[in-house]
């Protein structure tokens, strides 16, 4: 049987010196020349996405444009489309905020390490999951899944760490989520429906042990759900803010998120207590408002993932050929 | 690329391993320093160590160095993480009776009384360490923020004054105000003579904002107060009665005609006249506020939002007598709490138990409840944004008139101008509006005469014309004797049961709803058959039985001495 | 084969398999299961820094405590069918991201395909708080451009309240839902797409399918256990709908047809720091939530053949 599943595989891989990557390509373009109805289909899909895309991104530079416009125009709502008076002073208050420069190294790093750690347990274990031989698989299986829905609350989580000594720590960023369910759960069901059983069978008539099967086999195999799963989990680390709220003291420790909104609340305070007592000086044109703050913050916290996302992306494009891994 | 790819992780798990104890051997250097302190506040949202020229300042009188951590950040709260470990810091301001009961319940917070000689100016406020006797079967565990050896008003405008457009009140010609509901016909007046501002945007007769409310349509509740009745007597907030210190009376927000039910009333008919700003029940803050800054509102409930937000930005205007000024009416009545037992916001100072410095903390708290300390609250170290002029009186640097986001020359201590103790730290210690006997004034600088005089606009000085020379509102109530001081007393804290809390917060949730839903009724038909709903919801949850635990306080308040 | 009969039951392969995800299993049972000892606090009136057995054990008070009025029943009942109303759009809904895949996909060209990928998840990293000023900015009555533009071009003749009536409230929110998540959800299929072997579309093109035919065939095959998978999630998830949306659109009017359980039991417990109460609704959600996840799993291997989980 196993035998039968490799020769499947074989022919293939015989076939296909390094075209794999052109190949998808090709699929994509058939020679044949394109059907009236498939036009049709291209233009409405691209104006559709070139829609989608609108809509989408629309108030995202609508508040790109706000945070570099004359905040007075711009708490008039006067910026709708392009910016106006530009002016970069939002910005150069928030990089001037003390302790920022020491806030995104931890965020950085926290990002990176956190990444990398759950990224790669949730390989693991994602793919152990589909070891069908696994004795009390099942279980096993089920034990992790259920940690997404069970909810201890705040104050028993908070008392662990204490005693596990993560407190004012910086393991507490990647420690605790290093072990994801909905991770292991995606793993799971891509190497299951892309990965075909055949191939760890084969390897392991040739005498591979499991060990050999996840890094030989599998592992280059999974390149797009992970590439998934470390997107998902790099910004969840990136935007996280309540852990440092919850279980960091030490200011060496703060992450940006945590600078940025203890800025905000900060700012949002003073606004308050000038309302209540008369501001006394008229507003500059590029005096820092609340809303531009919380502009400026939102952009500050997103554009890094921005810019770094494109480059996720290679590995999205990328499609694989089964034929064309030498395992 | 696996072998590359486990290269990497190990390389980063490498770094990781090297990061974590530098990082945490970081913070371990502050632990102990006997010339700095750790106050862990419930009113700050500001982090880290007070620095610039009011961290200078701290540091010139007491030696030591303050760091703050805020309670809450970003809408998080870690008090009770930080109780569970014990990990309050040096000094705490507790943001209510609630929190400190938790920390004393938790033993964590120092019984003042066994360390009072180092307390002198603590101690000295003998009401407010009575009220704390009592409350804690003779311990100290705190005292209240807001404290005071003589019982004063204030000199600040009471908040419920309603602010209108003056010059639009003078083009109508004065029109006397019989009551509060006759300011509806004025600024109806107003809107339809004026649809738009100088500037153009929608001009309504009244403008409102929901978004803080808690149990009740707050902005509405608060007429109330511009009618004798106060929620607060000093030592309890009411949620749903409003009291009458004066006559010794109580009316619940839903009893038949009260002041509250009359109110939304009110509201509602200038909605159905089609003159309510309607967005009132969704607009954010930040919107209300750029509102108030453009002036779209004839009349705010909340009277600083005219002359204290329009008009500082509208300086053009206030030169040509245009702007906002607060306007009475015949009834107008206002009861003011004097205090000297303090705590109307429920803050309390306090040392924690296990402090790493806790000789520091009882120094600077001690400090900041002497006359001097207790004066920079608001304005900072003297010579910097205030300086006692000839007359012996405090007035403003020319620092402190100018910009609040200004900095302040490093020679001073540097750091911005906005910087304050109160807005770092919050929780003031000696009642601000107490007059200081080290400085003959109170230390709040918007109520200083050089203040009052020296910041007049054109507006401001035809309004003090038109009212005998006052130079605010709260001097001309004062002569017309339309505000009264009444007493705090020392009588018990009222504390709901948790079961309790639950039904007041689901009763506030029906009240506050229905309402808002009351502003918004389309005729009077609507309007009463919500009322009745309101009430009858309420009452099944369990209205009556909070009122009446309510009410049985404020008897307390009546009958004691 | 004849391996396995040498070597004791323990140190067969299966159990060595076994083996090497216990210590992740050993983590899990600390980091997750253990602090459910917690769950004590629910029949205690919990305070912060005391020793557990210290405080006063109050047995099923702040269970009963959720019902302990016929009007608080009805307000319960409301929250709920708010809850699972919108839920259920939600999950109706829930196939959206999978189309924007596949038509994703289907761009001609690979460089608009990135833009379209990169611009789509633009809304998941807007705060619900944002999007809110946003959406007043543009739908108030008094400045809102949307509004403004409106009555400019006579399609209406007074202002439109958007955000204070309470119609359609569920449709509003759902939509407002796939907007902000749509480009970000995606990504999982696209992952998925990029999975599938490519050889199978080069046979059916030789077989003579067109795209349309591949794409049914093929690519939506090719995706449906990560959908079954995921909406199988989201079922055992539908009342957990998270309160950040629901805060900051509720208002008076809208509340009644907006409020849902998480913006409930914010409202009248978590907001005063009762950790009991707080502590008595985690585990009614985690029971309620394991519950539905073994019962869906369950009728996914009767209708389907095979459990998911």
């Amino acid at each position: 049987m196993s035998a039968q599943a490799i020769s499947a595989v074989k022919p293939a891989r015989a076939a296909k010196p390094a075209k794999a990557v052109k190949a998808k390509k090709d699929s994509r373009n058939p020679m044949d020349q394109l059907s009236t109805g498939e036009k049709v289909f291209n233009v409405c899909n691209t104006i559709f996405m070139v829609f989608m895309a609108f809509i989408c991104f629309y108030p995202f530079w609508y508040i790109f444009i706000n945070t570099i416009s004359n905040n007075k125009l711009s708490a008039d709502g006067k910026v709708l489309f392009w910016p106006q008076g530009i002016h970069f002073d939002n910005y150069k208050t928030i990089f001037e905020l003390p302790g920022i420069a020491n806030a995104t190294v931890v965020s950085v790093l926290r990002t990176v390490i956190g990444t990398v750690l759950c990224v790669a347990v949730s390989a693991f274990l994602g793919f152990m999951m589909t070891q069908t031989k696994m004795a009390h698989r099942q279980f096993i299986y089920r034990f992790f899944v259920a940690t997404m829905y069970v909810n201890a609350g705040l104050i028993p989580g908070y008392i662990l760490f204490n005693y596990l000594g993560l407190l004012d720590n910086f393991l507490v960023y990647v420690i605790p989520g290093a072990v994801s369910a909905f991770n292991i759960v995606l793993v799971k069901t891509y190497v299951e429906s892309s990965i075909p059983q055949s191939l760890q069978e084969a390897a392991e008539i040739d005498g591979a042990g499991t060990w050999t099967v996840f890094f030989k086999i599998a592992l280059p195999l999974m390149g797009p759900i992970l590439a998934t799963l470390a997107i998902f989990s790099a910004v969840g680390q990136w935007n996280s803010f309540m852990d440092t709220v919850l279980y960091i003291t030490n200011d060496k420790l703060q992450t940006l998120q945590y600078v940025l909104y203890r800025y905000l609340s900060q700012a949002q305070a003073m606004a308050n207590i000038m309302a209540q007592n008369g501001g006394g000086a008229d507003m500059a044109a590029t005096g820092v408002t609340t809303q531009s703050i919380k502009l400026t913050v939102t952009m500050v916290t997103v554009l890094p993932i921005f810019i770094v996302y494109p480059f996720m992306q290679k590995y999205f494009v990328k499609g694989i050929t089964i034929g064309a891994v030498k395992g | 690329m696996n072998k590359k790819y486990i290269a990497r992780m190990s390389a980063a798990a490498a770094a990781a391993a090297m990061v974590v104890p530098l990082a945490a051997c970081g913070g371990g250097t502050a632990a102990g320093n006997p010339n700095e302190i750790t106050i862990f506040s419930q009113g700050a949202t500001y982090e880290g160590t007070l620095d610039g020229y009011v961290g200078k300042g701290i540091k010139d009188a007491t030696g030591l160095t303050v760091k703050v951590t805020p309670s809450s950040v970003g809408g998080t709260d870690r008090f009770q993480t930080k109780l569970t470990t014990g990990n309050l810091g040096d000094l705490v301001l507790f943001g209510s009776r609630d929190a400190l009961k938790q920390a004393i319940d938790a033993g964590q917070v120092l019984d003042l009384n066994t360390v009072k000689d180092k307390l002198p100016n603590v101690f000295r406020f003998k009401d407010g360490v009575k009220r704390m006797e009592k409350l804690d079967s003779g311990k100290v565990y705190a005292i209240p923020s807001g404290v005071a050896e003589k019982a004063e008003l204030s000199k600040g405008d009471p908040v419920n004054v309603p602010a209108m457009r003056y010059d639009y009140y003078k083009e109508l010609g004065s029109p006397e105000i019989k009551d509060y509901w006759g300011y509806k016909d004025v600024a109806e007046a107003m809107a339809k003579a004026h649809p738009k501002t100088e500037k153009g945007d929608n001009f309504y007769a009244l403008s409102l904002f929901g978004g803080w409310d808690g149990t009740s349509a707050e902005q509405i509740r608060s007429i109330a107060y511009a009618n004798g009745w106060t929620k607060n007597d000093g030592i309890n907030g009411y949620t749903f009665i409003n009291m009458d210190p004066i006559n010794k009376k109580v009316q619940d927000l839903l009893e038949d005609d009260s002041l509250y039910l009359q109110g939304l009333k009110w509201a509602n008919s200038i909605y159905q006249d089609g003159m309510l700003d309607p967005d009132s029940a969704t607009q954010t803050w930040d919107d209300y506020l750029k509102k108030a800054e453009k002036g779209q509102s004839a009349m705010w409930i909340y009277g600083y939002m005219g002359n204290l937000n329009f008009n500082p930005v509208n300086k053009d205007l206030t030169a040509q007598k245009k702007g906002y000024e607060r306007i009475s009416n015949d009834s107008m009545n206002v009861v003011e709490n004097v205090s000297t037992i303090g705590g109307t916001e429920g803050w309390f100072w306090g040392v924690a138990k296990n402090a790493k410095n806790q000789a520091g903390a009882l120094k600077f708290l001690n400090y900041m409840y002497g006359d001097e300390g207790s004066f920079t609250f608001e304005n900072g170290p003297e010579g910097v944004l205030w300086k006692m002029n000839a007359d012996g009186k405090p007035e403003l640097t020319d620092l402190g008139k100018g910009d609040w986001s200004a900095t302040v020359p490093d020679s001073l201590g540097g750091g911005h101008v906005n910087e304050t103790f109160k807005a770092r730290v919050n929780g003031p210690t000696v009642n601000v509006n107490a007059v200081n006997p080290k400085y003959n004034s109170v230390s709040v600088y918007n109520q200083w005469d050089t203040y009052l005089t020296d910041n007049a606009s054109e507006l401001d000085k035809e309004w003090t014309a038109d009212h005998d020379g006052a130079l605010n509102m709260k001097a001309a109530m004062v002569k017309d004797k339309t505000v009264t001081a009444f007493p705090a007393k020392n009588v018990s804290q009222m504390e709901w049961s948790k079961e309790d809390q639950v039904v007041v917060s689901q009763v506030g949730d029906v009240i506050k709803q229905y309402s808002w839903k009351m502003i918004y009724a389309k005729d009077n038909a609507e309007f009463d058959s919500l009322e009745k709903d309101m009430v009858k919801k309420a009452k099944a949850l369990g209205y009556d039985k909070l009122v009446k635990f309510e009410t049985k306080f404020a008897q307390e308040y009546f009958d004691a001495e | 084969m004849e391996q396995v009969k040498k070597t004791p039951r323990l140190l067969s392969h299966s159990w060595r398999l076994l083996y090497m995800v216990l210590p992740f299993a050993a983590f899990v049972l600390v980091f997750n299961y253990l602090p459910l000892l917690g769950w004590y606090f629910a029949f205690v009136d919990y305070q912060p820094g005391v020793a557990p057995w210290e405080m006063p054990f109050v047995g099923l008070k702040w269970f009963q405590s959720i019902v302990s009025s016929p009007e608080q029943m009805h307000t319960i009942g409301r929250v709920l069918v708010n809850t699972l109303g919108m839920s259920f759009l939600g999950l109706a809904c829930s196939v959206l991201p999978l189309i924007f895949a596949i038509l994703l996909y289907e761009l001609r060209s690979s460089k608009l395909r990135r833009v379209v990928q990169t611009l789509t998840t633009a809304p998941n990293f807007v705060s619900w708080v944002l999007v809110y000023a946003l959406v007043f900015a543009f739908l108030s009555v008094d400045n809102g451009v949307v509004n403004n533009l409106l009555v400019d071009w006579g399609v209406i003749k007074q202002p439109i309240n958007f955000l204070l009536s309470s119609d359609h409230m569920w449709l509003k929110m759902t939509a407002l839902g796939i907007w902000k998540s749509i480009g970000w959800s995606a990504i999982m299929y696209l992952a998925a797409i990029n999975g599938i072997d490519q050889e199978l579309y080069e046979a059916a093109s030789i077989d003579g399918a067109n795209r349309f035919q591949r794409a049914i065939h093929i690519t939506v095959p090719g995706l449906l256990p990560t959908f079954f998978v995921l909406l199988l999630m989201s079922v055992a998830n539908i009342i957990n709908t998270g309160m950040d949306q629901y805060f900051v659109f509720s208002n008076a009017m809208n509340k009644d047809s907006l409020e849902v359980l998480d913006l409930y039991t914010y409202n009248i417990g978590i907001s005063q720091g009762n950790f009991s109460f707080a502590t008595v609704i985690s585990i009614l959600k985690t029971v309620v939530s394991l519950a539905l996840l073994f019962s869906v799993n369950g009728i996914s291997k009767k209708v389907r053949g095979n459990s998911i989980f």
